[in-house]
């Protein structure tokens, strides 16, 4: 090899901009193969006799603590290989054997695992990565990674898995390490991590907390000061599986959490990334407390996009989940800050955002709640409506107002006439100030136009 | 006071005759006096009806705040002419409904007709058209409906057609273009047809319905005649206050709107059903007037009389006066009370596709792990339970946050 290569090989950021972006890119935290051992083939597991297996177990164990560079495809493409068939042996291994997870080969295993899983993580190809429109860096070393993660969910989802024994190698170090690899760009490893840590914390009572406790520190980190992080969808998947077990009455904690870093959640850029799982989280808390709807839905209007029409539609979504869940005695606490955001929807010239906001109306539940309000709700409606029915470009959204206000003057005729009738009586007051204020402002120029003439006349 | 009003007393007075009956009389002599005293009242005021809310005060009356609408065209006599040709056309306005309640064998129900009937008010609310577009709209449809048996899927196509019809007419009465087109009516009505099939059905019905040959006569001219009637003879007696001024109208059309809505009411015989809003408009004003500090003059009450020579007039029996009259307190009591429709129209909403994509943003969800259970106490899974001496063996998912008591972060907006 020569020098040249091998600085480049050692650079990471020597590529970058020369060459075209690839299709797949690949990404990889080992730029550098300290060790250059030899691995020795060692016989199977299953050939010797059981006494023996432990410690060839333990020894292959310690076998697959030694990492390859994968940036290089040629390189060592023969340890490589006994590595990955070393792997999949264990796998295979701790799946069917009973009996096979002695206590000394706990703190083994935690090692080879962390030694292959836990490495810093390369800055990101890609800053401006979309995840809607490009596609990921993939890790470069996946094939081993692979089945380490298959080997460490196995442990862990083993029938002869030891909480008690396991606890002292699973320790808070250690998950807060796992927990630093969730901003992995490669989705099928942030996937496996979900997978793994929810099985941690279902085990590991004494770990629940102090999980919580980073899970939010991340968040909270994600929300003030970075605004990016790729695993919060996993996260809050996880969460999700957490808040649907609350016990109730819930615990002054888990409303803190919803209130200072699930709502707060909103507000950040990329929100489509994990919209999904932190409504469904925010929909299990409301149906597990429903006295929580009121702080919910004000937080939500609070942190309501002003400037971004698409998170507009996002939200007008996600308030329509909670709506299919409100109690009605919550839904009056909340009906007309509720609506006079509907309201401003309606009227926005986005025709997306008026479409969204429109369609509440096609749903049933939602249409009883208003009926049953249909007193307090109305008022609030009806003037955007009625101005938009009017003055809105778009074709599309007009049949949508004229459904919202066929389905008021069916719900009461009455306030829909006193509605109507309103509107146009201020409406004329309206113009008359306008026509007021023009003349005014007519006269006033007149009488400049005079007084400058009568000066004219007296030089 | 009750009968009083809507005389129950059978009489028969026309126009020409006179019987010996007390105050009524002076009432109808009054009206029917000589032109010549007539006309000296009534030109002392010269103003158009539609400039009556500049006008001055009757000369009879002492103070008002309602202007009169001495015109010559209120000549009592006139109105009487006006209203026989009314008599004259009302059977052959008179719709006739005879639906059935529930969905049998293809027929349309009453409320199939009922709710065409809220399309078209919502359509008039929707082009801020006229009052008149609407009743004669709804009146065309009934009429339709009485003549020919029609299929409950034209009901949307037939209903756009009646408003297109009343839109040309109303246009052509007042020399004014039409502002909204055929392909406007259609589109927001959501009737499922073409601009074609709505001119077609609009020929359709004229032809049917012979309206080539001019003449109308539904409920509004009906009102509006009754109204003049009755406000000319309050003006005879010589009441201290107008009623039935010209700025009822808009009470009363309110009314009548109200009542075409329903098809009980519409059935009912188009004059008995203008008689009873006209007179019920004056009992609220009446009421209105009694509750001010001035008390209602005894001579008000001679009004009802007048009702009872104007139903002998236009030979109304008893029994079905009153039933319209119960009937349209019924509707307008429902209406009072901000009752919901009983049926409501399916709309459709034709979503675009980009909001199509994601309405919910759970939709996007593709797994959910299995729930966690929340352990209150240390309810460990292992078989064997060891103590670690630094652990707490109550709950060991003690949180690691300060227990403060919830607040919960909201401003308001």
């Amino acid at each position: 090899m020569s020098a040249g290569t091998f600085v480049d090989r050692i650079d990471p950021f020597a590529k970058r901009s020369l060459k075209k972006k690839t299709k797949k890119s690949q990404g990889s935290s080992r730029y550098r193969n300290t060790q250059d051992v030899e691995l020795q083939a060692l016989p199977l597991l299953k050939d010797v006799p059981s006494h023996d297996q432990e410690e060839l177990f333990i020894h292959k164990l310690r076998q697959c603590c030694i990492t390859f560079d994968f940036m290089d495809p040629v390189a060592d493409l023969k340890g490589k290989e006994i590595k990955r068939a070393t792997l999949n042996e264990l796998v295979e291994y701790i799946t069917v054997g009973r009996g096979v997870l002695t206590e000394p080969v706990y703190p083994e295993m935690i090692r080879m695992i962390s030694t292959n899983l836990f490495r810093t993580l390369p800055p990101s190809d890609n800053p401006d990565f979309d995840p809607e429109e490009d596609d990921p860096t993939l890790e470069a070393s996946w094939p081993h990674l692979q089945i380490v993660y298959e080997f460490f969910l196995r442990v862990l989802e083993s029938a002869d898995f030891q909480p008690t024994i396991g606890k002292k190698v699973i320790d808070q170090k250690f998950v807060l390490q796992l927990l630093d690899l969730f901003d992995a760009e490669d989705p099928r490893e942030r996937d496996f991590l979900k997978t793994v840590l929810h099985r941690i914390y279902g085990k590991f009572l004494g770990l629940r907390a102090y999980i919580r406790k980073q899970i939010n520190n991340i968040f909270l980190r994600f929300i003030y000061e970075t605004e990016h992080f790729n695993g919060v969808a996993e996260l809050l998947e996880i969460l999700g599986s957490i808040i649907n077990g609350f016990a109730l009455p819930l615990k002054s904690e888990h409303k803190q959490f919803l209130v200072k870093v699930l709502l707060p959640l909103h507000k950040v850029k990329c929100l489509a990334l994990y919209q999904g799982q932190l409504a469904y989280c925010v929909v299990q808390f409301l149906e597990k407390d429903a006295t929580l709807t009121e702080p919910v839905v004000r937080g939500l209007l609070k942190l309501w996009p002003k400037t971004c029409s698409q998170k507009e539609v996002m939200f007008l979504g996600e308030m329509e989940e909670i709506l299919d869940v409100i109690e009605p005695s919550e839904f009056v606490k909340i009906q007309e800050p509720l609506f006079k955001q509907i309201a401003k929807c309606v009227s926005s010239p986005h025709f997306q955002v008026a479409e969204r906001a429109l369609y509440y109306w096609n749903n049933e539940y939602v249409l009883s709640l208003i009926e049953e309000n249909n007193q307090v709700i109305m008022p609030i409606m009806f003037p955007a409506l009625y101005r938009m029915s009017k003055e809105h470009w778009n074709q599309t959204i007009i049949p949508f107002i004229y459904n919202v206000l066929k389905t008021f003057m069916e719900m009461n005729s009455k306030l829909f006439d006193e509605l109507t009738f309103n509107y146009k009586v201020d409406r004329q007051k309206e113009k008359k100030r306008e026509k007021e204020r023009d003349e005014l402002w007519k006269r006033l120029g007149e009488m400049e136009l005079s007084q400058k003439r009568a000066q004219a006349a007296i030089k | 006071m009750q009968e009083r009003r809507i005389g129950l007393r059978a009489r028969s007075l026309h126009p020409s005759g006179r019987r010996d009956v007390g105050g009524s009389v002076r009432v109808l002599d009054a009206l029917l006096a000589p032109a010549t005293a007539l006309r000296c009242r009534f030109t002392l005021n010269s103003q158009s009806p539609t400039m009556s809310r500049a006008g001055a005060g009757h000369p009879g009356a002492e103070t008002t705040e309602q202007p009169s609408v001495s015109t010559p065209r209120d000549d009592p006599t006139q109105l009487y002419v006006a209203l026989n040709d009314l008599l004259q056309m009302e059977a052959k306005f008179q719709p006739r409904l005879a639906l059935p309640r529930d969905e049998q064998s293809g027929e349309v129900t009453i409320g199939a007709r009922d709710g065409a009937a809220h399309v078209l008010r919502c359509l008039k609310v929707w082009f801020d058209l006229p009052p008149d577009v609407l009743i004669s709209a709804i009146s065309l449809f009934d009429r339709f409906l009485t003549k020919m048996k029609v299929r409950p899927c034209h009901v949307p196509c037939i209903t756009v057609s009646c408003m297109n019809i009343a839109i040309d007419e109303y246009a052509a009465i007042n020399k004014q273009a039409r502002n909204v087109s055929v392909e406007e009516l259609v589109s927001v009505s959501q009737s499922a047809c073409t601009a074609g099939d709505v001119a077609r059905m609009s020929r359709v019905i004229t032809d049917k319905l012979a309206l080539a040959q001019g003449g109308a006569a539904n409920a509004l001219h009906w009102v509006q005649i009754l109204r003049r009637l009755v406000a000319v003879a309050g003006q005879e007696i010589g009441l201290d206050r107008q009623v039935l001024a010209p700025s009822s109208e808009e009470s009363l059309i309110k009314y009548l709107e109200i009542a075409i809505c329903d098809s009980g009411c519409v059935n009912a015989r188009t004059g008995e059903l203008a008689l009873v809003i006209v007179y019920h408009q004056l009992e609220q004003e009446l009421l209105d007037w009694s509750r001010e500090s001035s008390p209602v003059p005894e001579e008000a009450y001679y009004l009802y009389d007048f009702a009872a020579q104007l139903q002998a007039h236009c030979n109304m029996n008893d029994a079905s006066l009153l039933t319209t009259r119960n009937r349209f307190r019924s509707v307008l009591a429902a209406y009072e009370a901000r009752a919901a429709a009983p049926q409501r129209q399916r709309l459709v909403w034709r979503l675009s596709e980009r909001t199509l994509k994601v309405l919910r943003p759970t939709d996007r969800l593709r797994s959910l792990l299995p729930t966690i259970e929340e352990q209150h106490f240390a309810v460990d899974a292992t078989p064997t339970r060891k103590r670690s001496g630094s652990e707490s063996s109550e709950s060991e998912e003690t949180s690691d946050w300060p227990r403060s008591p919830v607040l919960p972060v909201y401003c308001e907006n």
